[in-house]
């Protein structure tokens, strides 16, 4: 058996005493293409931060391909929220994806020739070549998001694990990410994805990943995508283990 | 001899050289951190140190330490204070900033007002004093000015990702505390750096004014920061000069010119330009207020030529006004103006036709593809059609699949020599007559809500009952319904 591409064990982050995600463990097998659903505020983007080091956990571990995080870093690309990028910044398309070769570079070497062929290359990829001069504010949101899987390419990354690639992209370029995102599960790629958007989740993707601060569920759309896990992700939001730390919390 | 008497007489003096130095040592560094201030939105947290060093200057002066290290230490230490109040409570950036700083700033003052001595001069501390700059000053500004630029250029790459996106570059790995440490020692080292020539007040300025200017020039870091450096050597240098001549403070004034540079920028940039887009927008509108006149002319005229008041009542303008657009229409060869009014050339009415074309292949795009209601499609339809080139309408008609009418009945004309529709107003009808409704005039949404309620749309059949002063009688869908005058002056049907 392959080693799984992440391995998530007795995951639990917090935020100023608030946990995040609880006692999360999964593991997801290489060359999926991975659906992360759950409502706002369900731990996704902490989950997604956790998978690459950028929160540190309570308790648990992540592994990726059987190793810890800072080991493999060149093998896993984080693309942001459009909130987190700020879009005025003075830095052009090309730029953005050159910066995909930090990870092979490491500190203080410059990006050489081989590395500016890799990113062009990437930037062929998703079809972004003709915009390698444009200043990134002044892109659409779906051209935007393909530069970012640009730079992800340029990482050659075999995880890449995007947090809320669709807000804020119209239907067709949503199809556009999609298309895109399967390619790159085709060629033996892991991708997850993290959406609070259900509408296209049966279909889209490869495994789901329901999370409402703890995981309700993991597995095939067909086995997952059912009214009572989904009811038990966003219906009651108040689970029984939230009231037993609620009383508690009140006891002195 | 002029520009001897400018540029080389203040050089004769040994501290006007050295002044000449340090100043355009401390435009150039100030620039470059400018840069990265900017885009990490640090420019209050320039502010904020800048104010905390004079603690750090006076207890240096009471512990007999060189001033530079006690500066350092306080402004250092204000800045990691800053970002503990931050973590550790629910004060945000802005309002710990301005606790500290200002908190700092005032006991240096009464450290500085307790010790009474002539060796700190506080006038020189706040706003510089370049012209009396030593040679050991000079030697501390250039060894900050190789140690911001060395890491300015050795971690170029990680600095820019970091400032760029900082959750990705950690999770890349680029040691983003690091990077956050190291730009606020070198923000406070160079702080330091400047007192003496431009003072803790104005260094705010040096640290945001050129990396701004250069922002709005320029739209890749990489070309930001040696913009920002020119930019900032040359308001040093002219602001020298200047306060030279005019017997001015020297400080304030580089700032002065750094002040000026960025409005100069903000007015005539290439880009955002105030100016140019401003220029841009008069030219806009007032071509969509010709071409706006020519269509208004080409629906009026119907071959007789159309008069200015009827045109000035249609466009909501002064008969003056009209006349000015169309005398520039005249101009271009669009209209000749005569006794009846303004009458269209054969190219006027060829223009005139594409603009009602794509006006009305637009609300039948709207209503048809966009799903906006067929009351409310005009007034976008008057925006888009001044944007569409004649490829554009041609796109559109094959994609509608060729209509013939707009939403509201009108004929979408093909050329200029298609012939006008014979029409006439419901409200000009007699009594008993079988009409068909052809068109809805589109301009009232509040007109077409009220005659789709009442049934009356184009390719509608209505009798007419009677004709009476305050209203018209007509039968619809063997229904009864008075409309008054108005509404029926709306309505466009077939003439016989």
């Amino acid at each position: 058996m392959r080693e799984p591409a992440i391995e998530v064990r007795n995951l639990t982050v917090s935020y100023r005493e608030q946990p995040a995600i609880r006692n999360v463990s999964f593991q997801i097998e290489p060359g999926l293409l991975v659906g992360l659903v759950g409502p706002n505020g369900a731990g996704k983007s902490t989950l997604l931060k956790a998978l690459v080091g950028l929160v540190v956990p309570d308790t648990g571990s992540v592994r990726i391909f059987g190793q810890p995080v800072p080991q493999v870093r060149r093998l896993v690309a984080y693309v942001p929220q459009r909130s987190e990028v700020d879009w005025d910044y003075p830095i052009v398309v090309e730029e953005v994806v050159l910066m995909g070769r930090f990870v092979h570079l490491g500190l203080v070497r410059r990006a050489g020739p081989e590395d500016r062929r890799v990113a062009r290359e990437a930037l062929r990829q998703v079809g972004m070549e003709r915009f390698a001069a444009r200043q990134i504010g002044q892109l659409s949101g779906g051209q935007q998001q393909r530069v970012f899987l640009a730079r992800a390419l340029a990482q050659e990354a075999q995880v890449l694990l995007l947090d809320e690639p669709f807000v804020g992209v119209d239907a067709a370029t949503e199809e556009t990410i999609y298309a895109l995102l399967r390619r790159l599960q085709q060629e033996g790629r892991t991708v997850v994805v993290a959406t609070h958007d259900l509408s296209r989740a049966q279909t889209a993707f490869d495994r789901l990943l329901l999370l409402n601060q703890v995981l309700v569920a993991y597995g095939p759309p067909e086995r997952v995508f059912t009214p009572a896990l989904l009811q038990r992700t966003y219906g009651g939001r108040l689970t029984l283990l939230e009231v037993a730390d609620r009383r508690g919390g009140i006891q002195p | 001899m002029i520009l001897h008497e400018i540029f080389l007489a203040p050089m004769q003096y040994a501290f006007m050289q050295r002044a000449l130095l340090a100043a355009v040592m401390v435009g150039g560094i100030c620039a470059v951190l400018s840069c990265f201030l900017l885009v990490k939105r640090w420019a209050l947290l320039g502010d904020a140190i800048s104010h905390a060093v004079l603690p750090g200057v006076a207890l240096a002066y009471l512990l007999n330490l060189p001033f530079f290290l006690g500066a350092v230490v306080t402004g250092m230490a204000t800045a990691l204070g800053i970002s503990a109040v931050e973590r550790h409570s629910r004060i945000k950036e802005d309002s710990a900033m301005g606790i500290l700083f200002t908190g700092a700033f005032a006991l240096g003052f009464v450290l500085v007002s307790r010790i009474r001595s002539r060796a700190i001069d506080l006038f020189h501390i706040l706003f510089g004093n370049v012209l009396g700059v030593s040679d050991t000053d000079l030697l501390l500004t250039a060894a900050t000015g190789v140690v911001v630029l060395g890491v300015v250029v050795v971690f170029y790459k990680e600095l820019v990702l970091w400032t760029f996106d900082p959750t990705a570059a950690s999770a890349m790995g680029v040691p983003v505390a690091a990077l956050h440490y190291t730009l606020m020692l070198l923000l406070s080292v160079t702080i330091v750096a400047s007192l003496q020539a431009v003072g803790i007040v104005l260094v705010v300025a040096m640290l945001i004014t050129p990396g701004a200017t250069a922002y709005l020039l320029v739209d890749r870091m990489s070309r930001m920061i040696p913009l920002a450096v020119g930019v900032g050597m040359i308001s040093s240098l002219s602001g020298l000069y200047l306060s030279y001549h005019l017997n001015v403070a020297s400080g304030p004034t580089m700032v002065l010119v750094a002040t000026f540079l960025f409005l100069l920028a903000m007015l005539l940039g290439p880009r955002e330009g105030v100016l140019w887009n401003a220029a841009r927008r008069r030219r806009a509108a007032r071509r969509v207020a010709l071409e706006d006149l020519l269509k208004q002319a080409y629906l009026a005229d119907r071959g007789e030529g159309a008069s200015v008041d009827l045109l000035a009542r249609r466009l909501g303008l002064k008969p003056s006004a009209v006349l000015a657009l169309a005398r520039r229409l005249a101009r271009e060869g669009l209209v000749q103006l005569g006794d009846g009014g303004i009458l269209l050339t054969a190219r006027g009415r060829e223009q005139a036709v594409t603009l009602v074309r794509s006006h009305r292949l637009w609300e039948r795009y709207l209503v048809d593809r966009g799903g906006v209601p067929w009351t409310d499609v005009h007034a976008e339809a008057e925006r888009l059609e001044h944007l569409s080139p004649r490829e554009l309408a041609a796109e559109l008609d094959r994609a509608l699949g060729r209509p013939v009418r707009d939403p509201h009945g009108a004929r979408i004309p093909r050329d200029e020599r298609e012939p006008w529709e014979p029409l006439r107003r419901l409200a000009e009808r007699r009594s008993g007559e079988t009409v068909d409704v052809l068109e809805v005039e589109d301009e009232d949404p509040e007109v077409l809500r009220r005659l789709s309620e009442k049934g009356i749309l184009p390719g509608t059949r209505l009798e007419v009952l009677e004709v009476r002063p305050e209203g018209i009688r007509i039968r619809v869908d063997d229904q009864e319904e008075v409309l008054d005058l108005d509404l029926a002056a709306a309505v466009l049907t077939a003439a016989d």
